[in-house]
């Protein structure tokens, strides 16, 4: 079942009615249905493979607790071995392809046959966030965090709640689990709260994440035949395509358990105004940056190690990132070009701050912060294409094309040559012009950049006033102004081609 | 709980008012097909006795001024895509039809094998529904109440309203506000001149698409449209003529068998109405443009000819008073 569908919107109506209809004991087993709904609609054989997780974590927990007790060394066992079965699950469903293709790849330079054709697995939805899910649980028990749940259905629920089953936010136990017992009221303004946020994150997705979509395709799926400008506008607005996708995708998340009265945790801190990469990574996916940063990062040493030591932990952390992300060699490069500019980012502190005192950009902090937030979109937007990317050739390739005739461009344009520039820009093919249909290559193009103007402004006024709800505090007649005009924009330009949101594969 | 409720209905209430005034203000709709809305004014326009011509794309590709030249009525070519649905257009337009009015209806060979629409998907069924909405708009909200799919009656709607909110930002931003006003298809004067034909051509391209393509063996079914389309119009006193369609050699070769089967169920049961026969229409396949059933400039010619022929035999008779 698709967020952006009629059916959703149903489904969802349904079961918000419901919830705040039944008495409170029966809440659970009513969201427990509907995520069971939810998720077994994509395939129901998915259910078995949520099922034998929900298992392994809830049996893993109470284990734990009954058999290891004070022994640190039977819960190591109990844990590793929950752990190691998940993960197997995880890299059997979504790395056996990859590794067989390796395997087959190795196996053909040594001039051996190698069945690879035999081992396709398809990837079901949602597995690499409530795998995580799980083991956040595990071990947040297995440090004496949290207890094991005993109640099978409330854990159960805690896997399969819906909002957040397909692509997060990766809930923390202890943010989660104690909700389901909590009574929510029927609260018009949480209701109001989360409907508004739902609708923020449609517009996201609909109006500009899929609209960004088309010409994305378009260039990245043929970038052989683009120049440079259109190779740099097409990972321009990748980067607002999956800022857009997967914010928006958790907008709407978050706004379904507000409305429902949970609280579920921010996934998105407006990155794109980071001033460095590892500030961004405080901003981007924070329940999945956290995760690692808790369940990887600080066991590895974290920063309490010496200098080498930290750098090597935080380009494996980002090497493993990359690689949740996706089983394919663009998301281990993705990972390790973010890891090396972080790492980068730490080698050249002193000196960035020497070349900024020098400069006189110290005395002027405003600008600074500009050049800093231009910088870091610069290298997330260069990131993004190893992300982007059909292969690693294809991103090695737009990586390298991406200034190929930019300077002609320039200097046509500068000289007024109008049929050099018009010669250069004419990407018009079988009758779609970046994957626009001809005439409405126009008007879509200004519905994109009028929406990311709309988007800027919502996110620097975020920006400035923090987290506090800027809406809220506006009289009721600029709200309901704001929720028509959204409505309307969602409608009237939204795209409804029921593409998919671009972390529901992972 | 009621102050949230009346909130709630008042922005939908609004939201509502907003999209039906956006459809009731005049203007373009962003998309070819809008022309259907401009088709139906120009047959609206003319003064019977008139010689219409329905069917899909095929009719682009016809000459329908040498027609009317040789012909001495007024011809109106309502054709413009193989997957509108053409029964209910018959149906749409048959109010605006009088006696005397002669309807020609020349259906691709992919419309007279899969009469009930074939592999039409649910995407495409919509995008053709949107502009048919158009013309009667009772109609298809009531089809999709019927067929248990409310949604699609806002479906529609909603990318109506985004077609035409693009047609005014198109031309509203270049300055041609008074082309986003005009209703239809934004410069419809520009795509099909006085008669409805197509004032472009299509791009010559190989293989032909659809080229190769096996149809079924036909049954009574395939003329039920047909049918009832002639019986509406004798009916309402106007008169319904069928001729086939254009189709390479290669293709007529292909289908050899199943064409016959066709022409003969055709012969039994639509026997006058039927103009022509299918080797008529058979051209060599280098007079084709882009499809099966498009030709080009040269094939254009020789199929208008073939058919003024035709119809001048069949408007001859009728106004002597023969059948």
């Amino acid at each position: 079942m698709a967020f952006i569908s009629i059916q959703f919107i149903v489904f969802f109506l349904i079961v918000a009615v419901l919830y705040y209809a039944v008495p409170h004991r029966f809440r659970w087993a009513l969201l427990l249905c509907s995520g069971l709904v939810f998720y077994g609609s994509s395939a129901p054989w998915y259910l078995l493979l949520l099922a034998a997780v929900t298992v392994i974590a809830y049996g893993g927990a109470i284990a734990m607790e009954r058999y290891g007790g004070d022994i640190l060394r039977v819960k190591k066992i109990i844990l590793a071995a929950a752990i190691v079965l998940l993960l197997g699950m995880l890299g059997g469903f979504k790395y056996l392809n990859f590794f067989n293709s390796v395997i087959s790849d190795l196996a053909s330079l040594a001039g051996l046959k190698y069945p690879a054709q035999v081992l396709k697995m398809i990837l079901p939805i949602g597995i690499s966030f409530y795998i995580f899910q799980a083991i956040a649980y595990l071990v947040d028990v297995y440090r004496g965090d949290f207890r094991a749940e005993r109640h099978f259905g409330i854990f159960a629920l805690y896997q399969s709640f819906f909002p957040q089953i397909l692509a997060g936010p990766i809930p923390r136990p202890g943010l989660l689990l104690p909700q389901f017992r909590e009574k929510h009221e029927l609260d018009f303004e949480s209701i109001t709260e989360g409907l508004t946020r739902m609708a923020w994150g449609f517009f996201k997705k609909a109006v500009i994440a899929d609209r960004a979509a088309i010409v994305v395709n378009a260039v990245f799926d043929h970038p052989h035949e683009y120049s440079g400008i259109y190779l740099i506008l097409a990972s321009v607005l990748f980067t607002i395509q999956i800022y857009c996708d997967f914010s928006g995708y958790s907008d709407i998340a978050i706004g379904a358990g507000r409305v429902l009265g949970f609280r579920l945790m921010e996934n998105f801190r407006r990155p794109y105004f980071s001033r460095s990469m590892s500030e961004f990574w405080r901003r981007w996916h924070i329940s999945l940056s956290t995760w690692f940063r808790d369940y990887l990062y600080i066991p590895l040493g974290g920063n309490r190690v010496g200098p080498a030591r930290r750098q090597f932990n935080l380009l494996v952390t980002f090497l493993l990132s990359g690689m949740w992300h996706g089983a394919g060699w663009n998301f281990i490069a993705w990972g390790a070009v973010h890891g090396f500019l972080v790492v980068a980012g730490i080698w050249t502190a002193r000196a960035r701050d020497a070349a900024a005192r020098v400069s006189g950009l110290k005395r002027l902090p405003a600008l600074h912060k500009k050049l800093k937030q231009a910088v870091a979109f610069l290298f997330a937007a260069f990131a993004w294409i190893f992300f982007r990317a059909n292969s690693l050739e294809d991103a090695l390739y737009i990586a390298g094309n991406l200034g190929s005739g930019v300077g002609s461009l320039i200097v046509n344009f500068v000289t007024g040559n109008r049929a050099a520039v018009r010669a250069a820009t004419d990407i018009s093919r079988n009758g779609l012009t970046l994957g626009f249909a001809k005439e409405s290559y126009n008007p879509e193009m200004i519905i994109l950049a009028v929406s990311l103007l709309v988007l800027w402004i919502v996110d620097a006024v975020e920006e400035h006033y923090g987290d506090a709800p800027v809406l809220r505090s506006k009289p009721a007649a600029v709200r309901l102004a704001v929720y028509y005009l959204l409505i309307c924009c969602i409608l009237f330009f939204g795209m409804f081609t029921s593409q998919q949101f671009i972390y529901f594969r992972f | 709980m009621a102050r949230f409720m009346i909130k709630g209905a008042a922005v939908a209430l609004a939201v509502i008012l907003t999209g039906t005034a956006i459809i009731a203000f005049p203007g373009a709709y962003l998309h070819e097909l809008a022309a259907v809305i401009n088709k139906r004014d120009m047959l609206v326009s003319r003064k019977p006795p008139r010689l219409v011509f329905m069917g899909g794309s095929n009719l682009l590709t016809l000459n329908s001024p040498a027609l009317e030249r040789e012909l001495g009525m007024p011809v109106v070519n309502m054709g413009l895509y193989v997957n509108m649905p053409l029964e209910d257009l018959f149906d749409d337009i048959a109010r605006y039809l009088a006696p005397g009015d002669i309807v020609v209806i020349i259906l691709e060979y992919k419309k007279l094998f899969y009469p009930g629409g074939g592999t039409l998907d649910e995407t495409e069924r919509l995008r053709v529904e949107q502009f048919m909405s158009l013309l009667s708009p009772g109609k298809y909200a009531l089809r999709c109440v019927r067929r248990g799919t409310p949604f699609d009656i806002g479906r529609i709607w909603v990318s109506l309203i985004q077609l035409k909110l693009k047609a005014l930002i198109k031309f509203g931003t270049g300055g041609k506000l008074d082309v986003a006003l005009r209703p239809g298809v934004p410069r419809y004067e520009d795509l099909f001149d006085a008669n409805g034909d197509s004032r472009y051509s299509f791009l010559v391209l190989r293989p032909l698409k659809d080229e190769g393509v096996n149809y079924p063996v036909p049954g009574p079914e395939n003329s039920a449209p047909l049918r009832r389309m002639i019986e509406e119009g004798r009916k309402r006193g106007f008169r319904v003529l069928v001729s086939y369609p254009p189709i390479p050699e290669s293709s007529f070769d292909l289908n050899r068998r199943q064409i016959g089967d066709l022409e003969r169920i055709m012969r039994r049961d639509i026997p006058s109405a039927l103009i022509n026969a299918p080797a008529d229409h058979r051209y060599p396949d280098v007079l084709f443009a882009d499809t099966v059933n498009h030709l080009q400039a040269g094939g254009e010619k020789v199929r208008s000819r073939k058919l003024a022929e035709a119809l001048k035999v069949r408007i001859t008779a009728a106004r002597r008073g023969g059948e």
